[in-house]
């Protein structure tokens, strides 16, 4: 919030809400992403203080690529996670996963490969990391407009370019495998193990 | 704010909110997401934290409680809890040590 320029929490949301519906997703739409067709995707406000987008892509090696950007109320950051699943069950088009539970790729131990872009791809340490997506300080309308401008060619320019954090994830982590609704793969074979 | 501090002593910096989804839906059958304080991150190794900030004896919302099991930040869901005692302890010694530095300057002069 400004010190000179008071704006409510609430215009502070619609604001940021703003810059990621002109920048961010048509910059990601061009890039193949959709809106994610699971049962239970959000895609706009969730709640009075909250706005989620549910977005995903089908790689051409068949893995899927999902985006998850929350904006809250009572902070000033965009927050864009991107996460990467191998399935099991190859599949041809986004389509058929219409209608599917896709809870599951947001839980634990799916939700602990994502990865926060702009914080959590940053080589080197955290302090020196200085390109954030957050509306930075201001004390002024001008200077509210003129953050909230770089802060859209920031999101413009990264959601260009998110080949280069799939790229990025992918030497980071490896793609869990689950079926077509996120349940674990692998855990799945473990229970078995045990069970024989 | 005394959560910030307490964290940023030991290098912790809040990004934000920390949204963490719960297996429950909104009324209009999304997601239920449940929010978090801090999503504070380690300026020297990037480690990450969750926190919540808590004032006296007042809990989690009912959200909160049924996202805790899915915090995977490294020791969960961390609860910093603030009293009114500590606050009344800190304004306490601000207090004393502003009569002590004046009494010492009247002695210094």
């Amino acid at each position: 919030m400004g010190l000179f320029y008071a704006l409510t929490a609430k215009d502070f949301l619609e604001s940021r809400n703003e810059i990621f519906i002109k920048n961010g997703i048509p910059a990601l739409m061009k890039h193949g992403f959709e809106k994610s067709p699971y049962k239970g995707m959000r895609w706009g406000k969730l709640d009075a203080g909250t706005y989620v987008y549910d977005l995903c892509r089908l790689s051409s090696s068949s893995q899927l690529e999902t985006i998850t950007t929350y904006i809250s109320k009572g902070d000033s950051w965009i927050k864009i996670y991107l996460n990467v699943f191998e399935l099991k069950k190859k599949l041809n088009s986004l389509d058929q996963l219409t209608n599917l539970e896709g809870v599951q790729f947001l839980l634990p131990p799916n939700s602990a490969t994502r990865m926060r872009l702009r914080s959590d791809d940053f080589e080197g340490m955290p302090l020196f990391n200085f390109v954030k997506h957050k509306v930075k300080s201001f004390y002024t309308k001008h200077g509210f407009s003129k953050r909230v401008e770089e802060l859209g060619e920031l999101i413009s320019r990264d959601m260009n370019n998110i080949d280069f954090f799939v790229k990025r994830w992918k030497e980071l982590h490896t793609p869990l495998v689950t079926d077509w609704e996120g349940n674990n793969f692998k855990k799945n074979i473990n229970i078995f193990r045990i069970l024989i | 704010m005394v959560t910030k501090i307490k964290y940023a002593a030991k290098g912790y910096l809040s990004e934000g909110i920390a949204e963490v989804e719960t297996k429950g839906t909104t009324a209009s059958g999304g997601t239920q997401v449940a929010k978090y304080d801090h999503n504070m991150k380690n300026i020297f190794n990037g480690n990450r934290l969750t926190v919540e900030s808590k004032f006296n004896t007042s809990g989690l919302t009912k959200n909160q409680r049924l996202a805790r099991p899915f915090v995977t930040t490294p020791g969960g869901l961390l609860i910093n809890r603030t009293t009114s005692q500590q606050l009344g302890k800190v304004a306490q010694s601000v207090a004393t040590g502003g009569i002590t530095t004046t009494s010492n300057q009247i002695k210094n002069n």
